[in-house]
């Protein structure tokens, strides 16, 4: 097909005056929440070395744009925002004092199958705040997202909040090789429960295994964490759910209640997740729009160990 | 809020679904005599019915809420939704078939596999460490092998009798099949007691069918 000249590549595409308009007024809103939180801009290079990306392990490559600079050195399109913002705060604010409180709005690329409805080029605007571990910076960053959708005017909106070490503690209990943790981890994030339980009858019965099959249908309000404790009694597991349950309840008391939901079964096999995930869901659209959690072993990856948490809402899934 | 979505693929699936929606006791009038319409009332529901691929799309994209399609095309596509409910019906398997009388994995010169379902076939051979050459065919699929085209056909088998026919049989058996039902995941999340009240009246009719 000749007259590559006139048209842009699959998966991108022009932005004329309204839907520049619409992305303009939306980067206007949640700048204005980033800064009144304390949070500072920062933007990173469409361009990154292709190491930057090995810490996150759920980058597949063939959803990376390659290219390579003048040495042959494989360079990418930036596929995620989270970990250039983590080298910019090891690196070039190596010496700035912890906390960092940083925010950003810029693309991400990623390829995906053509003709699927989707863009490779993601808006995104998002936050990150490195240096500071416990209930107090989980319950600021969720409640700054819950605020952005608020302040784009998204009427019916729900966060769901998982953690990554409810899937890990059952995992090393139940002592799931590689491969059986991938199976079981994706089983439990599509809520496959046909597929779930034809794993778990390989393995041998446990309090464990029974909080396992149940876990993709743990999802709602606080009374799933009940249902959790009631299921499996192991202190690495209720220490994880005891956690949840905190954030849960003060996201509540500062009066987030009608937005935030658990869901027990975010499982993310392979992500640099180490605590809380969630996701945010509107009416506006068929898929999340806010997705983000805390990662504290990323960090380190740049030479900076120190614990993280931060989000990202793709901005166009919002208009 | 417009009424739950629910996609039905076409075809093979169809009839057992609508018997399916019966047995829960919603009203199938319109399912049954479609006419020309191509969104289909059903007591609080809206039905469409769809190509296999396209209950995916839709379901992934939110267009409908709930989807009937058959794990075959689920692992050939893939789809980014919750995979929630086997539906017990529309069951068959993925195969690897060749002619008779000749041993597959014998030899060490290059294979050539013809199948509808190139993905499946390239994760099979994959999982056995062999290179194998897939090459997508659209149509029957068991001329490949009658042409000396094929080695072997990787492909959905139901009875097996297509293959009886054309002098194929099984070489191993790659994964069974059956309808499945899946859920947007944003729809779940925000309309939890619609479509979990659809779920579990669907779970119930299906020990009964």
């Amino acid at each position: 097909m000749a007259g590559y000249e006139k048209r842009t590549p699959e998966g991108t595409r022009d932005y004329l005056s309204p839907d520049c308009e619409a992305r303009e007024r939306i980067r206007r809103i949640l700048a204005e929440v980033f800064q009144k939180r304390g949070y500072t801009p920062v933007e990173t290079p469409h361009l990154e070395f292709y190491d930057v990306f090995r810490a996150g392990e759920g980058t597949l490559l063939e959803s990376l744009y390659p290219v390579t600079d003048y040495n042959g050195r494989l360079l990418v399109l930036r596929p995620d925002n989270t970990l250039p913002v983590c080298r910019v705060a090891a690196t070039r604010l190596g010496a700035a004092t912890l906390p960092l409180r940083l925010c950003y709005q810029q693309s991400v690329f990623r390829r995906r199958p053509f003709y699927a409805g989707y863009s490779d080029e993601i808006s995104q605007s998002g936050i990150e705040l490195i240096g500071a571990a416990g209930l107090d910076s989980d319950v600021e960053v969720l409640s700054i997202g819950i605020e952005c959708l608020r302040a784009l005017g998204v009427q019916h909106q729900r966060v769901e909040i998982g953690h990554a070490g409810i899937f890990a503690a059952l995992a090393q209990a139940l002592r799931l090789d590689a491969e059986q943790t991938q199976e079981i981890a994706a089983a439990v994030e599509t809520k496959n429960i046909p597929a779930l339980e034809s794993a778990l009858t390989k393995l041998p019965k446990s309090s464990e295994s029974r909080l396992l099959r149940e876990l993709p249908l743990l999802f709602g309000g606080s009374d799933s964490i009940g249902r959790a404790k009631e299921l499996c009694r192991s202190p690495k597991v209720c220490a994880v759910l005891g956690e949840l349950e905190e954030i849960y309840t003060a996201l509540r008391d500062a009066g987030f209640g009608d937005a935030v939901r658990l869901d027990l079964g975010l499982a993310h096999g392979q992500s640099y997740y180490t605590g809380i995930m969630f996701r945010g869901y509107t009416d506006r659209s068929g898929t999340y729009v806010l997705s983000g959690g805390r990662y504290d072993e990323t960090m380190a990856h740049f030479g900076r160990p120190a614990p993280a948490v931060g989000f990202a809402i793709n901005t166009d899934e919002l208009r | 809020m417009r009424n739950v979505r629910i996609a039905l693929t076409k075809g093979r699936l169809e009839k057992r679904s609508v018997e399916l929606f019966q047995q829960i006791g919603f009203d199938c009038s319109a399912l049954i005599n479609k006419g020309r319409r191509l969104i289909l009332p059903m007591d609080n529901f809206e039905v469409v019915l769809a190509k296999a691929n396209d209950v995916i799309t839709y379901v992934e994209h939110g267009a409908c809420d709930v989807g009937f399609v058959g794990k075959d095309t689920i692992v050939e596509a893939g789809a980014d939704c919750y995979e929630m409910l086997d539906l017990g019906f529309g069951k068959c398997r993925f195969a690897l078939a060749g002619k008779a009388g000749v041993d597959f994995y014998s030899g060490y010169h290059e294979r050539i596999v013809a199948s509808k379902y190139p993905n499946v076939a390239k994760a099979f051979f994959a999982s056995k460490g062999m290179d194998v050459r897939v090459i997508k065919i659209d149509g029957s699929v068991e001329l490949a092998p009658l042409l000396d085209f094929a080695h072997g056909i990787v492909d959905i088998v139901e009875t097996g009798s297509t293959l009886r026919e054309n002098g194929l049989v099984v070489i191993e058996e790659i994964m069974p099949i059956s309808a499945r039902v899946i859920v947007n995941k944003a729809s779940l999340k925000l309309r939890r007691s619609e479509i979990e009240g659809l779920l579990s009246d669907i779970a119930v009719a299906v020990q009964v069918l």
